[in-house]
């Protein structure tokens, strides 16, 4: 038995699957690629597998957390290729470790917002705020937003800035110390 | 994704189920042609379907064929394509319906004929085949409401009667044999193919063979499914063990158009179902039958199975079982009783209407297995009857309740029990496919008495929608002539009619007086 803590990126056509189908979608990958999890005890047994901050339904991440404990005293090297074969389009595992940081310890996430005008010109200055970088892409703006506290929701932020449409993209989950959380 | 595309998801509901993109979908590259395999139903519907995912292996079979899935929008999706000006399209490659070569529909039940309608128009394909030119694609169906294709013939250029694995194979091959000559030279040549009516030839569709598949071990079964992401209804895979049912109850489409009946071994489901498994991860696989108990080798079946699935977490189910002890035993096996409760469908509360309606199914029998099943602790049990069937009178009414009340006392302890009434619908090529179906306000009435006979606390009483039952009557013995008020409420209506809150009976009424004669003021049908 061992605890295992992935970094997965959530892109693409997987940006449309809700927290709940993201869980599902796991613990069925788990079972193709034929990595035992740990399941709960009592009447109804199921695997133990949580999100740690999962990214809003159409949100963009690449730095998702997923916990599981494993059944048996799997190394981790492997275990990400074959999980990658077992999910589909848009899911894909980047690393596995032990997880020492408790999920209280993630604060500050980084982010980038792409915001598209569909003629009308922004108000430039609001993307002109503390903590932002922007630049142009073809046919929009760019903000990247370093260490937002977790309690800020990213779209809020991107439709105050009233655009015809927008993407957010997770790119980093961080800790108190502005450090990497893994 | 095109940003278009992506600007409607991020308004929807449940954006996920118009993607694809999941676990065994295929996505061909090379393809001579495109066939687009289409449900009249949302996605977490058509993707429960298992003539789905068999036409769905068999077609990504050939070699050049690219079969690709499309489903009906919700309304918010529908709109949302509409305002935009993006044609429906298949989920594997984005591509438009009208860019498709053949566009095959499965039709399940006759409420979802508005749906296909709405599913050619929105993928920018005109619903009328004669109003579709050379170029269009050819647009066929299949599934069992083709044993009287009539009310969508219009709108169809073929139909396929019966199993479809084999029919479609041969249909595929002779049209890359015969498109480049036109559309009449084809569809002739396609009529030649036993098992496919093509309705310009105005034939007699009860002259068209129909289509079994004959040994069920050796043909295609889709071992790789396409896994849905999101919004399943069941977590499972569905393994077939037969096809047909030996029972021939009067009332039952099922059995008379899955005829004859065709038992796969043990042997070659139980590995169909393991690598069904493998393959998807699923945590229940579940035996699909139209009577599981007549299956001859379920003991075998089921043993082999459980060796499989107890180890992994992996649930048994066994739908459609009749109440015996073989059975008790089997429930104990697999522990699914608890889960799922027991049901049984008597379909008629007395023996004289049971005998009569062909439903081999005893008092005595219900009552045993009631007995036995609350003595090892169950406290629910669910029964299935039809109201309005050939020869019915109150006192069969009255036998439901009666029969109701002796279940109740088979229990030492207090147990519930939940009488669902259905309302008969006489359907085409059955025994009683002539038989008149009661008027919507004696269906009604009968459902008032019910109600009022069954009342105790631990009886629940539930009852399907006379009106809905009317209008399936209507559509399932219905004509050509029915094809403008399909069309018509296919363009009024506010969303699915299979779904209730979309149902919408004024404008069926409506529509069918004004198109047709075939409904009176009062909503009764003609042989009320
Ligand atoms: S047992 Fe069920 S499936 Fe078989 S004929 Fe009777 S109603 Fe139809």
């Amino acid at each position: 038995m061992r605890k295992c803590r992935f970094v997965y990126s959530k892109t693409g056509k997987a940006r449309y699957l809700s927290h709940l189908d993201t869980m599902e979608v796991f613990r069925r990958a788990f079972s193709r690629a034929g990595i035992a999890l740990k399941y709960s005890e009592g009447f109804n047994p199921h695997p133990i597998i949580s999100i740690v901050l999962p990214c809003p339904l159409g949100h963009a991440s690449y730095c998702e957390l997923l916990d599981v404990t494993l059944a048996d005293d799997f190394g981790f090297s492997g275990l990400c290729e074959r999980l990658n074969n077992a999910l589909p389009s848009g899911l894909t595992v980047l690393s596995a470790n032990l997880p020492i940081k408790k999920p209280g310890d993630l604060r500050y996430l980084d982010i980038k917002i792409e915001l598209f005008y569909d003629g009308k010109t922004p108000r430039l200055e609001l993307l002109d705020f503390a903590g932002a970088t922007w630049s142009r892409i073809d046919g929009g703006y760019e903000l990247t937003l370093n260490a937002l506290p977790t309690k800020l929701n990213p779209t809020h932020i991107a439709e105050a800035l009233e655009p015809d449409f927008w993407r957010v993209t997770r790119l980093q989950t961080l800790d108190a110390d502005g450090a990497a959380y893994r | 994704m095109n940003q278009q595309l992506e600007r409607i998801l991020q308004r929807v509901t449940k954006p996920a189920r118009y993607i694809g993109g999941e676990h065994g979908e295929i996505v061909k590259g090379e393809r001579e042609l495109t066939f687009a395999l289409c449900f009249p139903d949302t996605y977490e519907v058509g993707m429960s379907n298992l003539g789905i995912q068999i036409l769905y292996a068999v077609l990504n079979g050939l070699e050049g064929v690219a079969c690709e899935r499309c489903f009906l929008p919700w309304p918010d999706m529908t709109a949302e394509l509409k305002s935009a000006g993006v044609p429906l399209y298949t989920l594997e490659t984005s591509r438009a319906l009208a860019d498709c070569e053949i566009i095959g529909f499965s039709l399940a039940y006759e409420l979802s004929y508005p749906s296909m309608l709405n599913m050619l128009e929105l993928g920018g394909v005109a619903p009328y085949a004669a109003d579709r030119d050379e170029d269009a694609p050819l647009v066929i169906a299949g599934g069992v409401c083709t044993v009287n294709p009539e009310p969508f013939s219009k709108f169809i250029d073929l139909a396929v009667i019966g199993d479809g694995e084999d029919v479609i194979v041969e249909l595929i091959d002779c049209y890359r044999k015969y498109r480049s000559f036109g559309k009449t030279r084809l569809l002739r040549e396609l009529a030649e193919i036993e098992g496919v009516y093509v309705p310009v030839f105005e034939g007699n569709v009860r002259a068209v063979k129909r289509r079994a598949v004959r040994d069920l071990n050796t043909s295609v079964y889709p071992t790789a499914p396409v896994v849905p992401s999101t919004e399943v209804i069941h977590d499972r895979t569905v393994q077939e063990i037969m096809r047909g049912c030996p029972n021939g109850c009067k009332f039952c489409q099922a059995c008379f158009t899955n005829a004859p009946v065709r038992y796969k071994s043990a042997e070659v489901a139980a590995r169909q179902a393991i690598a069904s498994l493998k393959h998807s991860g699923c945590k229940e696989v579940n035996l699909s039958s139209l009577s599981t108990s007549d299956y001859p080798e379920l003991g075998e079946l089921t043993d082999t199975l459980l060796d499989y699935c107890k180890p992994r977490y992996i649930n048994l189910s066994l739908p459609s079982l009749r109440a015996n002890s073989f059975t008790f035993d089997l429930l104990d096996k697999v522990q699914q009783t608890r889960k799922s409760g027991l049901t049984f469908a008597p379909e008629a509360g007395s023996q004289r209407l049971r005998d009569h309606i062909n439903k081999n199914l005893s008092e005595e029998d219900i009552l045993t297995a009631c007995t036995t099943a609350f003595a090892a602790g169950h406290t629910s049990v669910k029964l299935y009857f039809m109201i309005g069937l050939p020869g019915e009178t109150d006192d069969d009414l009255h036998a439901i309740a009666d029969l109701a009340h002796k279940i109740l006392r088979c229990g030492s302890k207090r147990v519930n029990i939940t009488v669902s009434a259905s309302c008969f619908v006489p359907k085409p090529r059955t025994p009683f496919e002539n038989e008149p179906q009661n008027p919507i306000e004696e269906l009604e009435r009968k459902q008032r008495l019910l109600r009022d006979i069954l009342r105790d606390k631990h009886i629940r009483f539930r009852w399907h929608d006379a009106r809905v039952s009317h209008i399936e009557y209507l559509l399932a013995q219905g004509k050509s002539d029915l094809a403008p008020a399909l069309l018509a409420v296919a363009q009024k209506s506010r969303g699915p009619q299979a779904w209730d809150e979309f149902f919408d009976f004024a404008l069926w009424r409506e529509q069918l007086t004004v198109n047709s004669e075939q409904i009176t003021e009062t909503g009764e049908g003609q042989n009320a």
